[in-house]
């Protein structure tokens, strides 16, 4: 396992990423898939590192993993017109057309999922404690305590605002991998299957049974798959 | 799927050779002396010169035989001689007969009724012997359905051509029926050994020796482990004779199916079930259900040395050729790129090879196009793949050579073929929204946005304040802001109760200060006990008057004390202890005083007698 680790972390090196980029230019995207795969498996996380996952996914035709990258770009970066713009053209690649909006993808989710949730909340500590500050000392100046109030009420604001962004955040989706992956009724091989999905599909996450994984698509549409034919973003 | 067979019954007659008016009978058995446990074959041939239909036909009957079935064929013909035009029809019966008992037997004459008029055959001798005593018989060359090609009549190649082997040898048990059945389903194969992706022929037919009405629910098995494609599938099934075990049927095709073996291994096919509906001798208005039995194919992996690139599903045979059309095309304008792959073999598992990118050319998703043409028993086809090209800048661009390998079960090697380098030329014409004619051209096509170079490997990223911190931020100024107002409260609630509780507690308060100078009076330092008496005077006028008295002159002291409700004489005694107490104080020698006892009784006089007094309520105090 060190030696395993070791590797990995060898392979997450800058020189690596050039040879992954080089690879990616010499239109061999497979090879640059699995350098970047392996630079994210190493443990690093950047909206770039994964943008370039999913773009080299995208190319080699990786679907499910090109999804599943740019999707994880927007969600460190959710204002990354790239990732944004190849993810579309990911999407319609497609197998499955799902009637109706994407997962996440409402103007509501997206501004959320778009602002900063932790500045937000930090921000509203500062404005919070900095109100209550200003109405202690109310009475060394006569404009301490309408400032003080406004400071107490606009942070609340801000505060309502984080939670809101961190409950989007919070929502488990996930992305189909699996090429085609058959949808059952419950977590047992030997019910039938309803319907089948297809890789780069974005499904949202619900319980886990027995190895199965509960998912639920844009239209309502529900059932059991494999827990292996899914990833969280 | 109910399909009617419609079989004519037959009425018997009997007459081995009989002339009369232009109609011949005869019969004959195809042997003279046989055992029981063989059969015989009765043929009777009507022959009819002119014009002229069988009304009636009687077989010889015999109680010391059993018919097993039959079989009826037709002849023309026409010749010309000095007598004139001589238009015969000849019907030929084959009866198989199973002898019951040894002996010697006559078979009674065969009857024939043509135009209203009665023609015989003569009769037939025939010796039956013991079982096993019989004389051998000659090899009958249809004794198995398969035994030799039955379609080799009509220009057919067998189907199944395995090294001769019978694919119903399990199932007939060497040639013979199911005991005692005059209708059965019988399904085989072409092959007991194939390779992975080999074509297996699967057929289904129905064997009768009686009349069959319909039949309906053929129920064929799953095929599990094989790629299934249809070769054909009768909608008016056609009968053909076979004689099996020496009894003649009439055998129906049913289905017939492609098989492809998708994994290496035992793989099984499971029996076929069909529910008949048979009449005649023996079912009459009967339905019976019959099944097959089930086929176990022994599939062999592919060999070893399979060329780069190859997909196991290309087994068969097969050719690619490649074309491009037009090979001259302005900028942005389309070319065709065509592959045709034809032959036989699974053609909807084929794998055709893939055009590599070119750069330069935009090469938009292959369409595929298959279109099956079974040959025979053999199913294959035509696969068309079109892949449209645009030329996205000018220049001459070459499509390299394919590689496109199969396995070829007959000759058991892989084989490669190669399509020829095309050249397509993309020169600067007059493309849609091109600039004009002339110079070179350069479509720029939106495409997937470039990488992120060098990016970074980690972010650190702002934890968000979450949990028992933001619980604890949300909560403690708020906490604070209220202890804070609470203290103040408390504070300024003090602070206007403190004159009335003074008032209260002046006494008391005067009483322990009195108590503390007469302690010092009787100590070592009597001369501080002065200040104390001084003291607990004036601090107990000031707690009962609730202002201070220290301004006032000993007059206003007193109209002060009176104002507020003290006795003349305890105002009086007030103003006498404190003139004693600053006399004491600033001219001892000279006060006349008797010490600081007498002081002390002075005050505490005083002090008694205010505390008796009716005080009148103050007005901070109330």
């Amino acid at each position: 396992m060190p030696g395993l680790l070791l590797a990995l972390s060898l392979l997450a090196s800058p020189a690596d990423l050039r040879q992954a980029e080089q690879a990616y230019l010499a239109r061999n995207f497979p090879a640059a898939e699995k350098a970047y795969g392996a630079a994210l498996a190493a443990g690093n996380e950047s909206a770039d590192l994964e943008y370039d996952m999913g773009t080299a996914a995208a190319q080699a035709g990786d679907i499910g993993q090109a999804v599943l990258h740019l999707e994880r770009a927007l969600v460190l970066s959710p204002w990354d017109g790239d990732a944004r713009d190849n993810l579309d053209r990911v999407r319609d690649k497609r197998v499955d057309k799902v009637v109706g909006q994407d997962l996440g993808e409402s103007p509501l989710q997206r501004l959320l999922r778009g602002l900063p949730a932790a500045e937000l909340s930090w921000t509203f500590a500062a404005l919070w404690i900095l109100g209550f500050l200003l109405l202690v000392l109310r009475r060394r100046r006569s404009w301490f305590r309408p400032l003080g109030l406004a400071c107490a009420v606009f942070g609340l604001g801000l505060g309502g605002l984080s939670w809101a962004c961190e409950r989007a955040d919070g929502i488990p989706f996930g992305v189909v991998l699996a090429k085609v992956t058959p949808v059952r009724a419950g977590p047992d091989p030997k019910l039938p299957a309803s319907f089948e999905v297809h890789e780069g599909l974005k499904v949202l996450l619900e319980e886990r049974d027995a190895g199965y994984q509960r998912i639920r698509l844009a239209n309502g549409l529900e059932g059991w798959v494999e827990a292996g034919g899914v990833e969280k973003i | 799927m109910r399909r009617a067979l419609l079989v004519g019954s037959l009425l018997l007659a009997a007459a081995p050779r009989a002339l009369a008016d232009g109609v011949d009978v005869t019969a004959q058995l195809d042997q003279d002396v046989a055992g029981t446990d063989q059969t015989l074959t009765l043929t009777v041939t009507v022959t009819i010169h002119g014009n002229g239909e069988i009304e009636r036909l009687q077989f010889p009957r015999s109680a010391h035989f059993q018919e097993l079935g039959r079989t009826e064929s037709t002849q023309s013909s026409f010749s010309m001689s000095s007598a004139g035009i001589d238009v015969s029809r000849s019907t030929i019966f084959r009866v198989s007969l199973q002898p019951k008992d040894p002996g010697e037997y006559d078979l009674p004459p065969t009857l024939a009724v043509v135009n209203g008029k009665t023609y015989r055959s003569g009769p037939v001798h025939v010796k039956i012997l013991p079982a096993g005593h019989g004389p051998p018989q000659a090899p009958q060359a249809q004794q198995s359905p398969f035994g030799q090609n039955p379609f080799g009549a009509f220009g057919f190649p067998n189907p199944f051509p395995d090294d001769g082997q019978d694919p119903f040898q399990d199932l007939f048990g060497g040639g013979r029926p199911p005991n005692g059945q005059d209708v059965f389903l019988a399904a085989g194969v072409d092959r007991h050994t194939a390779y992975l992706g080999q074509q297996v022929t699967y057929s289904i037919r129905l064997y009768t020796r009686v009349d069959v009405n319909e039949f309906d629910g053929l129920k064929l098995p799953g095929f599990d482990g094989f790629w299934g494609e249809d070769i054909e599938t009768p909608t008016h099934p056609v009968p053909t004779m076979q004689t099996v075990g020496g009894v003649a049927y009439q055998v129906f095709l049913l289905k017939k199916k492609a098989l492809f073996p998708d994994h290496a291994g035992d793989l099984a096919i499971g029996p076929a079930e069909v529910d008949i509906g048979a009449g005649g001798l023996f079912f009459r208005g009967h339905k019976v259900h019959r099944s097959t039995g089930s086929i176990v194919v022994h599939v062999l992996p592919l060999p070893a040395g399979a060329p780069p690139g190859f997909s196991t599903s290309n087994v068969g045979q097969w050719s690619l050729s490649a074309a491009l059309r037009p090979a001259t095309v302005p900028v942005g304008e389309p070319a065709t790129l065509t592959l045709i792959a034809q032959g036989a073999g699974n053609l909807h598992a084929l794998e055709l090879p893939k055009l590599p990118a070119i750069p330069g050319l935009r090469a938009y998703d292959p369409t595929s196009n298959d279109k099956s043409t079974p040959s025979g028993d053999r199913f294959g086809g035509t696969r068309k793949v079109e892949i449209v090209l645009i030329g996205q800048r000018t220049g001459d661009f070459e499509l390299p050579p394919m590689s496109f390998s199969w396995f070829d079960p007959a000759a058991k090697a892989y084989q490669t073929q190669e399509t020829p380098p095309l050249h397509l030329l993309v020169s600067a014409g007059t493309a849609a929204g091109a600039g004009g004619a002339g110079g070179a051209q350069n479509v720029l096509e939106a495409s997937f946005r470039p990488l992120r170079s060098a990016p970074a490997l980690s972010v650190r990223r702002l934890p968000p304040l979450e949990g028992r911190p933001l619980w604890i931020v949300l909560a403690t100024p708020p906490l604070l802001l209220a202890l804070l107002f609470s203290g103040e409260e408390l504070r300024r609630r003090r602070r206007d109760a403190a004159p009335e509780l003074r008032m209260r507690h002046a006494y008391r308060v005067a009483r322990r200060r009195l108590k503390a100078a007469k302690a010092l009076l009787e100590g070592p330092t009597p001369d501080r006990a002065l200040a104390e008496l001084t003291g607990a005077l004036l601090g107990y006028l000031e707690d009962r008057a609730g202002e201070k008295v220290a301004g006032l002159s000993h007059t206003e002291l007193a109209e002060r004390l009176r104002s507020l409700g003290a006795a003349d004489e305890a105002a009086t005694a007030a103003v006498t202890a404190l003139e004693a107490c600053e006399a004491q104080r600033y001219a001892p020698r000279a006060a006349g005083t008797g010490g600081g006892k007498d002081l002390l009784s002075r005050v505490e006089f005083a002090v008694d007698a205010l505390e008796r007094s009716d005080w009148k309520p103050t007005r901070r105090a109330a």
